[in-house]
C-alpha cells in the first residue's frame, strides 16, 4: 500500500484546518491579549468589567436559553409523536417540520414584522388598538422567531434518541412494577437526554451568536451585534476581540457541557436491540397529534406567509392584508443590479465552498471509516466542530487574522468567504459521506484494489458511484446553509460588489421607497431555491438526515 | 392446585392468529416451559403473561384473581429479556434495586435485598460497574438478579439463553436450575431448544401454529409423542407410514406402506452397505 497519498491528503487537511480554523481563533486571542505588543490582559479584563459589556452578555446567554426553551416546547413534543406513533401522514409530517429551515430567521423578521406590526395584520384582523408587538417585546420576538428557526434541529436529534432506545428497556421497567409516568422519568428521559443536550447546546449557540434576527428587529443589546459594530473598527479597538474571545469561552464551555452528556451514548447497543415501540395511537392521541402538528405549522410558517404577502404587494399600509398585489417586486428584484450581482456572487461563492467541502469530507470520512486510524475520534471531533462554531467567531478570526495580508477581506472577501462557508460546512458532506461509508461493505473496494486499482481509482470508480446519493445529499445541505449564511457575509462582505445574497438583502431593508418588497421578494425566491434543496437531501438521505445536526 | 390458570387465550396480529385458544395450568413453584418452534406464539403468550400484550380472549387466573385486567405494573411479575435490557444508564445495582425502591421505602431494606440478589448470583464484585462493561454472562446473570430482587409472584424468561455461545449456555442452564431450586418460585420459560427444555423444565407445552399440542413432563413428551409434529419436534425421527393389520394380545402387526424405507445417514457414520442393523421407531396413530 504506497503512504504517499494519504500523507498528502493528510498535509493538506491539516494544513487547511490550521491555517483556516485555528490560526483565526489565535488571531482573536492575539488581538484581544496582545493588543498592545506585549502581554496586556489590562485591556481584556476591562472590557469584560464593563457594565456595558456584561449586560450585552448576559442578554445573549438569557436569549439563548429563551430559545432552547421555545424551541424545546414545540420540539420534544413532536419528537415524541414521530418516534413513538405510527400514523397516516407520519412521512408527510416529519419532512413538513423541517420546512422552517429553509429561510434565515432574519429574512422571516421581514415578514413576521409585518404581521405582528403597528398596524399590522394581527392587529387589524383583531382590532386591537395600535401596538407594536415587536418593539413591546424585542427580546422575545427575537427568541421567538429563531426558536421557529431552530426548533427542527432539536426535534431531529431528538427523534433519533427517542427511536433508538430499546423498547426491552421500558418494558423492563413495566414490568418490574413502574407505572407509565415512572417508566418515563426513570428510563426514557434519562436516555433521551443525551440528544436532547446536543440539540439544546447547537440551539444555544446559534441563538447566542445570531446576527441577523436581533439586527432586523432592532434589539441591538447582544454580543452580536456589538461584535459586528466593532468589527470595522478592528485596528484601533480592542474590545471587539475581547468580546469574540468571550463568545469563545461561552461556545467552548457549552461544547465541553454537550461532549460530556453525549459521552453517555453507548447505549443499547446489546444484540438483538429492537429500537423503540411504534404504537398506533388512541383517537385521542391522534387528534392530539394532528392539532399539535398543524398548530407548530402554522406557527413557524407565518414569516414565510408575511414574507410570501410582502412580496406580492403592491402596498400594504394600514390594512390587514395588502389592498393589491403584484409581481412587479419580483420583476425589479431580477432585474436590479446589484441583486443579480449578487445571486451570481452567493452561487460562485456556495458552488465553490461545496467543492472543496466534498472533496473533503467524503476524504475524511474514508479515512476515518476505512482506515481505522489512530485518534480517529479526534479528527472527528475536530470536523463536526465548525457545526457549532458560530460564523461571527470564525469571521472575526479572519479579520483579526487576515487584515493587511494577501486575503484581506476589505479588498476582496471573496477567498476567505468561500474558505469561511467550506469550513463551517464541512461537517454536512462530512457526515454524510460517513454514513454511506458505513454501510457500504469494504470488500468492494478490496475487490477493486486487487483487480490493480491504486487508492485514488478505487475511489473514483467504486466508492464514490456507490455512495452518491450520500455524497449528492451533503452536497445540497453544505450549498443551501452557505447560501443561507449570515454571519460571515455580514462581517467580511464589506464592498458592494461583493456582496452575497443575504448581505443584499439586508442592505436593501429599509431603503425608500420599496426596499422592504423587493428584498421580500429576493427571500422568497430564496426560500424556494433552499426548500427544493432540503427536500432533495431529505428525499436521499431519509432517517440519516438528523446525524448531520449532531456534534 | 394450580398457581396459573390460562384458559382460551386467543391473540391476532392483523389477519395472523398468533395464539388459538390457548389453555393450560401451571403449578406453584414448576420451572414451566413453553416450547415451540420459531413463530409458534410462545412468547406471545409470554408477553400477555407480562401485560406486554393485550389478549383478545381468554383469561388468566392467579390467586382467585384475573390477571389480564391488572396493568402490567401491578401484575408482580419478574422478567429476563432475551437481550437483557438491563438499563444502560444505571450501575449493576441500581438497576438490581430499581423493582425493590418502587415496592419499598425503607432504605435499608432496599440495599439489603439488593445485596442478597446480588450475592445470590454471584456478581457482588460488579455492583457498580456499568452494564456495558459486562461480558453477555454476566449481563445475563444480572437480569436474572433482577428479576428475582423483589419477590415477584412469578418469574418470567424469554429465550434467556438464546444470546450466550455454546458453553455459558450450558453453565447459565445449571445457574437458572439452582436458582429456581432455591427460590422455589413459579417460573415460565420460553425456548425453541429442546435440549434446554429437557434438561431444565419440571412440565412443559409444546407450542405449533398458536396451538398447545402436547403438555406434560420431559419423559412423558419425549417418549410419547402424540403426533409427528411433535415426535419430530424431539429428534430427527424418521416417518413409516402404514397400518395396523392384526393386534394380537399385547402384539401388534404392522405392515408398511412401502415395503423398504430410506432415511437420512448421520455424519461420519459407518453404515455401510450390506450391513445389519436396528432401526427404531416411536409408534403413532394416524389423525385417526
Amino acid at each position: 500500500m504506497k503512504r504517499t497519498p494519504s500523507l498528502l491528503f493528510y498535509g493538506t487537511i491539516g494544513l487547511f484546518m490550521a491555517a483556516f480554523l485555528a490560526y483565526p481563533l489565535w488571531g482573536v486571542f492575539e488581538r484581544a491579549f496582545f493588543f498592545t505588543g506585549s502581554f496586556s490582559p489590562g485591556l481584556f479584563l476591562a472590557t469584560l468589567s464593563g457594565s456595558h459589556t456584561q449586560q450585552i452578555l448576559i442578554n445573549s446567554c438569557v436569549l439563548g436559553f429563551a430559545a432552547v426553551l421555545l424551541s424545546a416546547c414545540i420540539a420534544v413534543p413532536l419528537a415524541f409523536f414521530i418516534a413513538r406513533y405510527d400514523f397516516t401522514l407520519k412521512r408527510v409530517v416529519s419532512g413538513l417540520v423541517l420546512v422552517p429551515m429553509i429561510l434565515p430567521p432574519f429574512v422571516g423578521a421581514i415578514g413576521i414584522q409585518r404581521i405582528f406590526a403597528r398596524h399590522g395584520l394581527v392587529n387589524m384582523v383583531f382590532d386591537i388598538a395600535p401596538f407594536d408587538w415587536f418593539s413591546w417585546s424585542g427580546f422575545w420576538g427575537v427568541a421567538f422567531l429563531q426558536a421557529l428557526h431552530l426548533f427542527p434541529i432539536m426535534y431531529l436529534n431528538m427523534t433519533a434518541a427517542l427511536a433508538n432506545i430499546d423498547q426491552g428497556l421500558e418494558e423492563a421497567a413495566k414490568t418490574a412494577g413502574a407505572k407509565p409516568f415512572a417508566v418515563f422519568k426513570d428510563i426514557t428521559l434519562p436516555l433521551a437526554l443525551p440528544g436532547f443536550f446536543s440539540g439544546a447546546v447547537i440551539v444555544f449557540l446559534w441563538s447566542f451568536t445570531d446576527l441577523g434576527t436581533p439586527l432586523v428587529l432592532g434589539f441591538r443589546q447582544v454580543v452580536a451585534v456589538e461584535i459586528f459594530d466593532r468589527s470595522t473598527a478592528i485596528n484601533n479597538d480592542p474590545s471587539g476581540p475581547a468580546l469574540v474571545v468571550c463568545v469563545i469561552l461561552v461556545t467552548a464551555l457549552f461544547m465541553g457541557i454537550m461532549r460530556r452528556f453525549s459521552a453517555k451514548e453507548v447505549l443499547g447497543g446489546s444484540k438483538g436491540s429492537r429500537g423503540a415501540l411504534v404504537q398506533k395511537p388512541s383517537k385521542t392521541m391522534l387528534a392530539c397529534i394532528y392539532g399539535f402538528f398543524l398548530f407548530v405549522l402554522c406557527l413557524s410558517l407565518l414569516p414565510h406567509f408575511g414574507l410570501v404577502l410582502t412580496s406580492l404587494a403592491k402596498d400594504w399600509f394600514m390594512t390587514a392584508l395588502p389592498a393589491e398585489y403584484t409581481l412587479d417586486y419580483f420583476e425589479t428584484a431580477l432585474s436590479y443590479k446589484g441583486i443579480v450581482l449578487s445571486v451570481k456572487n452567493s452561487l460562485v461563492y456556495s458552488s465553490c465552498s461545496t467543492l472543496i467541502d466534498v472533496v473533503f469530507g467524503l476524504g475524511l470520512a474514508w479515512f476515518l471509516v476505512r482506515k481505522k486510524v489512530r485518534g480517529a475520534w479526534l479528527i472527528d471531533a475536530v470536523v463536526m466542530l465548525p457545526i457549532a462554531l458560530p460564523g461571527i467567531i470564525l469571521a472575526f478570526g479572519y479579520l483579526a487574522a487576515f487584515s493587511g495580508t494577501i486575503l484581506d477581506p476589505l479588498q476582496n472577501p471573496a477567498p476567505l468567504l468561500i474558505i469561511g462557508y467550506a469550513v463551517r460546512r464541512l461537517p454536512y458532506s462530512f457526515r454524510a459521506a460517513y454514513a454511506g461509508l458505513q454501510q457500504v461493505s469494504p470488500e468492494f473496494e478490496e475487490a477493486a484494489q486487487v483487480s490493480g486499482a491504486g487508492s485514488v481509482r478505487t475511489i473514483t470508480t467504486i466508492t464514490v458511484p456507490l455512495i452518491g446519493a450520500n455524497i449528492v445529499a451533503g452536497a445540497i445541505l453544505a450549498f443551501i446553509f452557505a447560501l443561507l449564511e449570515v454571519s460571515e457575509s455580514m462581517i467580511l462582505a464589506v464592498k458592494e460588489q461583493f456582496f452575497p445574497l443575504t448581505r443584499e438583502i439586508y442592505h436593501l431593508l429599509g431603503k425608500i421607497p420599496d426596499g422592504d418588497y423587493i428584498a421580500s421578494a429576493l427571500g422568497v425566491l430564496c426560500m424556494f431555491l433552499l426548500a427544493a434543496g432540503l427536500a432533495g437531501a431529505s428525499a436521499i438521505m431519509g432517517k440519516h438526515l438528523g446525524k448531520m445536526f449532531r456534534v | 392446585m394450580s398457581a396459573i390458570e390460562i384458559s382460551g387465550i386467543s391473540k391476532k396480529f392483523g389477519d395472523t392468529i398468533a395464539l388459538d385458544s390457548v389453555s393450560l395450568n401451571i403449578g406453584q413453584g414448576e420451572l414451566f416451559f413453553l416450547l415451540g418452534p420459531s413463530g409458534c406464539g410462545k412468547t406471545t403468550l409470554l408477553r400477555i403473561l407480562a401485560g406486554l400484550y393485550q389478549a383478545d380472549t381468554g383469561s388468566i387466573m392467579v390467586n382467585g384473581s384475573d390477571l389480564l385486567k391488572k396493568p402490567v405494573e401491578e401484575r408482580n411479575i419478574g422478567m429476563v429479556f432475551q437481550n437483557y435490557s438491563l438499563w444502560p444508564h444505571m450501575t449493576v445495582k441500581e438497576n438490581i434495586a430499581y423493582g425493590l425502591k418502587l415496592r419499598n421505602k425503607d432504605k435499608e431494606a432496599v440495599r439489603v435485598k439488593t445485596q442478597e440478589a446480588l450475592a445470590m448470583v454471584a456478581m457482588d464484585k460488579y455492583a457498580a460497574r456499568m452494564p456495558s462493561t459486562l461480558s453477555g454472562g454476566q449481563q445475563q446473570r444480572v437480569a436474572l438478579a433482577r428479576a428475582l430482587a423483589y419477590d415477584a409472584d412469578i418469574i418470567l424468561l424469554d429465550e434467556p439463553l438464546s444470546n450466550l455461545d455454546a458453553k455459558l449456555r450450558k453453565e447459565m442452564r445449571s445457574e437458572i436450575q439452582r436458582l429456581h431450586a432455591a427460590t422455589k418460585k413459579t417460573m415460565i420459560y420460553v425456548t425453541h431448544d429442546q435440549e434446554e427444555a429437557v434438561a431444565l423444565a419440571s412440565r412443559m407445552a409444546l407450542l405449533n401454529e398458536g396451538k398447545v399440542v402436547q403438555i406434560g413432563t420431559p419423559e412423558e413428551l419425549y417418549s410419547k409423542p402424540i403426533n409427528a409434529f411433535a415426535a419430530s419436534f424431539f429428534a430427527n425421527t424418521t416417518v413409516l407410514k402404514g397400518k395396523i393389520s392384526n393386534i394380537t394380545g399385547k402384539t401388534a402387526t404392522i405392515t408398511l406402506n412401502t415395503s423398504g424405507f430410506s432415511t437420512e445417514i448421520p455424519e461420519n457414520s459407518p453404515l455401510r452397505q450390506g450391513a445389519h442393523i436396528t432401526a427404531m421407531v416411536h409408534l403413532l396413530e394416524n389423525g385417526a
